[in-house]
């Protein structure tokens, strides 16, 4: 396992683990951001992982760059990064195709020219990995999407995509956690909040862990969303043993 | 035992240290944009550093308390008026019952902070009372303020106590009607490799001009494009606070409070965290020079900062007046009281802090610190 580490700015550095999009990558630095985490090093706030590097943010106050960059080092010339090997969790996230939900699922259907039930199908027959979460909080960058259903993005962005929008922007798709503009094709929407501050996780799941989508009727999504505002739903998971 | 909301400002908001840990799920960490103006603001009037403040930007707002509080502003150059009569910022300032107080602005500065003695009743949300409006959470109900707005106050025998004797250290704002520039110190990014040798010199030698597109997500630069080698495009990761991203445009952004976690565009320098609060306080139109700085030297910056705020913290402890009637022996040194430090950056730490024997009494060491301080 190679990495280097550069500061950024004064109260950060970066452990860089490589340079592209890559679940083998991405998953050397998710070991890698557990591990360091249960090391409680003293003076580090948090980690931010990315594709494929790993942010620290500590306080210059406690400890200096130097020390902290010998440190990491050393502590992660102990890690096995295949000894470290995750099981694979996958979360099932609901999703009500087309309709009212999914306007642009007839763009995508002719972009791919398929049909809607052949693009449903590639949709939510993959588990897709998760990269990375920023620009929003819950927004997942995911990977695994099948090119056959790849459609650009809206020449005009939508000034409004509502909570739980599951769209697709070329290669990618994803899911919107909350109310916000965005170019991406909408094919469908979950009534899971994927984002709740009252939750003890207010963010469901993170980086290195699956995303399944699952079809349902809208009759069922009335259903789940009830539950969800009464905090009564069971979140579904599929935890490899 | 309330603050009411008369006229709100346009961005007035609750914010505190910034919401910690959570930057991994994508959550930005919000927070003080001006920290030192927020933990002195806080210090005059008695609270923690890190306690939560009433956040304005350039415009403050008008409020009316139904009970007696010690209030403080600190940041730009702004003034307090209590019911007409003119106060001015950086010290505590008593508020009698059932007054009106309003903010003025003055030459320089952007960013107001206004601390109240004992501190706001507001929730913590994930561990902060920060109003994140993009997720509309944390502060008053996770937005900025409204005329009519009332905030419970936590500690209602603040108003009791005397603080106007508590004092901070002066700062000088650049004001846009000064000649000069602020230059403001920055490391090397982690991608200035993808900009050219004139890009980079452009960008230390040029003067770039704050856009009136600012706001506590970031500070938008109009000036000289700075050239890349090929594209600002890189493989998105990581932003700091004062991280400087250059766009397509060639024109810089520095990201600020409430900046996303992470992000796309290539990073030329950071801002050292010791000039953050000062760059937040330049306002749209004024001019602002770029300067390197090692990273050694920004940690020793960043370290100095934090052990003189807490000898000037130590220091308005063991004057305090109040205490002091108690203490008969000369050079008895006081427990804290309570300034304690929740601040990630500047954590204020308790140990470490030795009587530099000031005078000889409690009294005289104050008025020795009154006389230090030219007041």
């Amino acid at each position: 396992m190679e990495f280097k580490i550069v500061p950024v700015g004064d109260s950060a550095l970066t452990i860089v683990f490589g340079s592209k999009i890559d679940p083998e990558i991405s998953r050397i630095v998710r070991v890698a951001r557990k591990f360091l985490a249960k090391k409680d090093i003293e003076g580090v706030n948090e980690y931010v992982q990315t594709y494929a590097t790993l942010m620290v943010h500590y306080r210059p106050v406690d400890i200096g760059y130097h020390e902290l960059a010998a440190k990491i080092e050393e502590e992660l010339s102990q890690m096995d990064p295949e000894g470290e090997r995750l099981k694979k969790k996958t979360i099932l996230i609901p999703v009500c195709y087309g309709g009212e939900f999914g306007p642009d699922l007839p763009t995508v259907c002719a972009h791919a020219g398929l049909s809607k039930e052949e693009v449903i199908r590639r949709h939510s027959s993959v588990d897709y990995l998760i990269y990375m979460l920023g620009f929003l909080p819950g927004f997942v960058y995911l990977g695994g999407m099948d090119h056959s259903i790849s459609t650009p993005r809206l020449k005009d962005p939508r000034e409004r995509l509502e909570k739980g929008s599951v769209g697709i922007a070329g290669d990618q798709t994803g899911v919107y956690p909350m109310i916000s503009p965005g170019g991406w094709q909408i094919i469908g929407r979950t009534p899971l909040n994927l984002y709740d501050h009252d939750r003890e996780d207010p963010i469901l799941y993170e980086a290195g862990e699956f995303i399944r989508f699952v079809p349902i009727t809208e009759n069922t999504f009335r259903e789940i969303q009830k539950q969800e505002d009464e905090h009564s739903y069971e979140y579904q998971w599929i935890r490899e043993e | 035992m309330a603050m009411h909301v008369i006229f709100p400002g346009p961005r007035t908001m609750i914010q505190d240290k910034g919401r910690l840990g959570y930057q991994n799920s994508g959550f930005a960490p919000s927070g003080f944009m001006d920290r030192v103006a927020s933990h002195m603001a806080n210090v005059l009037v008695g609270n923690p550093d890190s306690e939560a403040v009433l956040e304005f930007c350039f415009v403050g707002p008008a409020l009316f308390f139904d009970e007696e509080v010690n209030v403080a502003v600190c940041g730009g150059d702004f003034g307090i008026e209590v019911e007409g009569k003119k106060y001015p910022a950086d010290k505590a300032v008593h508020i009698p019952a059932g007054s009106t107080v309003r903010i003025t602005t003055g030459k320089a500065g952007l960013y107001g902070s206004l601390a109240v003695g004992g501190g706001l009743d507001i929730p913590e949300v994930m561990g902060s009372r920060s109003t994140n409006l993009r997720c509309g959470i944390g502060g008053y109900k996770g937005r900025i303020l409204m005329a009519g707005d009332v905030i419970r106050l936590r500690d209602p025998s603040n108003g009791k106590q005397d603080l106007s004797w508590r004092w901070v250290p002066e700062r000088r704002l650049v004001s846009p009607e000064d000649p000069g520039i602020t230059r403001v110190r920055v490391i090397r990014g982690p991608q200035e490799d993808m900009f050219t040798e004139e890009g980079i010199r452009t960008f230390y030698e040029s003067d770039y001009v704050i856009s009136s597109h600012s706001d506590r997500m970031g500070f938008r630069l109009t000036g000289p494009p700075v050239e890349a080698v090929s594209g600002c495009d890189i493989l998105t990761d990581g932003i700091v606070n004062g991280a400087v991203q250059i766009t397509g445009t060639g024109e810089p952004i520095v990201m600020m409070a409430d900046r996303q976690t992470t992000g796309g565009y290539a990073k030329i320098a950071s801002i050292i965290n010791v000039d953050i609060p000062l760059f937040a306080q330049l306002r749209p139109g004024q001019m602002v020079r770029f300067e390197r700085c090692s990273m050694e030297e920004a940690q020793r910056l960043i370290r100095e900062a934090a052990r003189a705020w807490e000898q000037h913290c130590r220091m308005l402890d063991e004057s305090d007046p109040s205490k002091a009637r108690k203490v008969p022996a000369a050079g008895f040194v006081l427990k804290s009281g309570g300034m304690q430090s929740r601040d990630a950056a500047y954590p204020v730490r308790t140990g470490g802090w030795k009587n530099r024997g000031i005078g000889d009494g409690r009294k005289d060491s104050r008025s020795a610190l009154w006389r230090k301080n030219g007041r």
